[in-house]
């Protein structure tokens, strides 16, 4: 549990970091959406799934900017389960010239709820019985690296390819269960009023 | 755009239909629930079968899917329905498992098994339930079966393969087997002098690291350490078995990826030392033993290194069943698995057992 406390402090700390820093760049310190990005996404990279997000910029300056991204992703294992999950990440990103950026670092915290795929027995009181399960939830967390590219300097297009792979967690039976993650996506970026 | 949306899920939840995991239209596949933990169970092979065999995995902590995606029991499925078993904290088991490791023991484990067998007998009410357990899963049956005497009335025989009912000769047996062979090999000139130095090595280890109380947070590094040495001293598989087998059970990208991290089943186990596995073993297993009068079939590899041959004498002298109804089948080219190393012979073994007892 350590882990997971420590994970929990370091998406905490890069918030709070970004806020201060928001002041300088950000005007008036709002948090305003200027990204809506879809991916395919991957749970062990083979089990399919979609991401959606809403793209908030915590920091920008002219190489590094944090950015905050709400979201939701679904997951299809068959003949297992499908899960959503529910959350935010916060992405460092670190722009190699015009186009192309790292994206070193993004930390998730989300609510992963599980829903089954087949029915469920369960021996109550002597008598087995088909059961109405609707699944169950816990804590996720990740941490991803990743790359972008924008087509918005050379092409003039509002948009951004990027993709990331790592790692995620979740409660097991007293321990963590792991999964690696990959994600494959666009962002549409939103026009500044 | 709501239309497009749901086809997209239903789009994604056929692509990830794991061909590896689907049962075929005929067979079976459900959850059952038990302490917020939910065991896949597939039943397979000929369901209109009377005779039904539940598959209890080795481990603790791995799959029961290894048997079917090996095809291990495949030439019983064509006469008997075949179940297989995925465990609290192992494989694709689901939950997050009320009280987590405290409940990860034979005691629980036997339990859940019981579960098991009441959702069968409610689903399909088969005239005859056969038991097989494997390594960790002939620990399993054995609490099961040796606590509590109503359950022989659900079980029409027990087949024991290679499995861990006597823990602490075991681990006797397997330091004395590891050691065997790391004192051959470190003199073997024909090996290359860095395997010999490994060997001697490991000879050295087991000499500065001798066997200790598995009950203890601080054994967890040994235990990795002789699983490790076993392997390597082909304990598990014989040499000439090992890639083929493998490469059935995982060969594919598919499956690796799928599995990826499967060793959370086993952590979730043995983390901490987990005590309540070794304790309950001792008191609801090798001392409770005589307490079983089924027809039991009791099947060893001949070079098991994790559990050697020997255990199977001493299973066989423990229980309480008629000398008639007993009997021991060894296997000579079979390290730890002989349902995948003579998958064959012993399909035919087990089916002979079936025919006779059903």
């Amino acid at each position: 549990m350590k882990c997971f406390s420590l994970f929990i402090l370091l998406l905490i700390s890069i918030g709070n970091s970004a806020a201060i820093a928001q002041s300088d760049t950000i005007a008036q310190g709002k948090l305003r959406i200027k990204g809506v990005s879809l991916a395919y996404a991957g749970e062990n990279i083979v089990r399919p799934g979609f991401f959606m997000s809403a793209d908030m910029p915590l920091m920008q300056k002219r190489k590094g900017e944090i950015w905050l991204s709400p979201n939701i992703t679904f997951f299809s294992f068959q003949p297992f389960y499908t899960a959503w999950l529910g959350g935010v990440r916060a992405t460092y990103k670190y722009k190699l010239g015009e186009s192309f950026a790292l994206r070193p670092i993004t930390l998730g915290l989300h609510y992963k709820h599980k829903f089954l795929s087949a029915d469920v027995y369960e021996v109550i009181s002597g008598s087995v019985q088909k059961i109405k399960d609707n699944g169950y939830g816990n804590l996720h967390v990740l941490a991803t690296s990743g790359l972008e590219y924008s087509f918005t300097k050379e092409y003039k297009l509002p948009l951004s390819v990027f993709t990331d792979f790592g790692i995620s967690a979740e409660p097991y039976f007293g321990v963590f269960r792991f999964h690696w993650e990959f994600y494959f996506g666009v962002r549409y970026n939103l026009k500044r009023k | 755009m709501k239309n497009v949306f749901k086809y997209y899920v239903l789009a994604l939840i056929l692509v990830s239909c794991g061909k590896d995991f689907m049962e075929k239209p005929h067979e079976d596949f459900f959850y059952v629930k038990r302490l917020d933990a939910r065991f896949p169970v597939w039943v397979k092979g000929n369901l209109s079968s009377e005779n039904f065999l539940l598959i209890v995995h080795g481990g603790p902590g791995s799959t029961g899917t290894q048997y079917f995606r090996y095809g291990a029991f495949d030439y019983l499925e064509e006469d008997y329905a075949v179940v297989y078993w995925e465990q609290r904290a192992s494989g694709f088991s689901q939950g997050t498992g009320a009280g987590g490791q405290q409940n990860l023991n034979a005691e629980e484990g036997s339990l859940d098994c019981d579960a098991v067998i009441e959702v069968i007998r409610h689903k399909y009410n088969p005239k005859n339930i056969f038991l097989l357990g494997h390594s960790w899963g002939g620990v399993l049956t054995t609490a099961y079966l040796a606590n509590n005497a109503q359950r022989h009335n659900k079980i029409k025989g027990w087949i024991l393969v290679n499995g861990g009912h006597n823990w602490e000769l075991g681990q006797q047996l397997s330091v004395q087997w590891v050691r065997a062979r790391a004192e051959q090999r470190s003199q073997d000139n024909t090996l290359k002098e860095k395997d010999r130095k490994f060997w001697s090595d490991v000879v050295k280890w087991y000499d500065e690291n001798p066997l200790g109380n598995w009950d203890n947070i601080n054994s967890m590094g040994w235990i990795r350490k002789h699983v490790d040495y076993v392997d390597k001293a082909d304990g598990y598989f014989l040499p000439e078995n090992r890639k083929r087998i493998l490469d059935k059970i995982a060969g594919n990208t598919e499956m690796r990826l799928h599995e990826a991290f499967s060793f959370y089943g086993a952590w979730a186990w043995f983390t901490k030392g987990n005590p309540p596995i070794w304790e309950s073993q001792r008191s609801i297993t090798t001392e409770k033993m005589g307490n079983i009068t089924l027809p039991s079939l009791i099947l060893w590899g001949r070079h098991d290194g994790i559990l050697p041959v020997e255990l199977a004498q001493d299973a066989y002298d423990r229980i309480s069943t008629p000398e008639a109804d007993k009997s021991i089948i060894i296997f000579e080219q079979t390290a730890h698995s002989p349902m995948f190393e003579e998958t064959y012979d012993f399909n035919k073994v087990v089916k002979n057992f079936i025919d006779t007892y059903k």
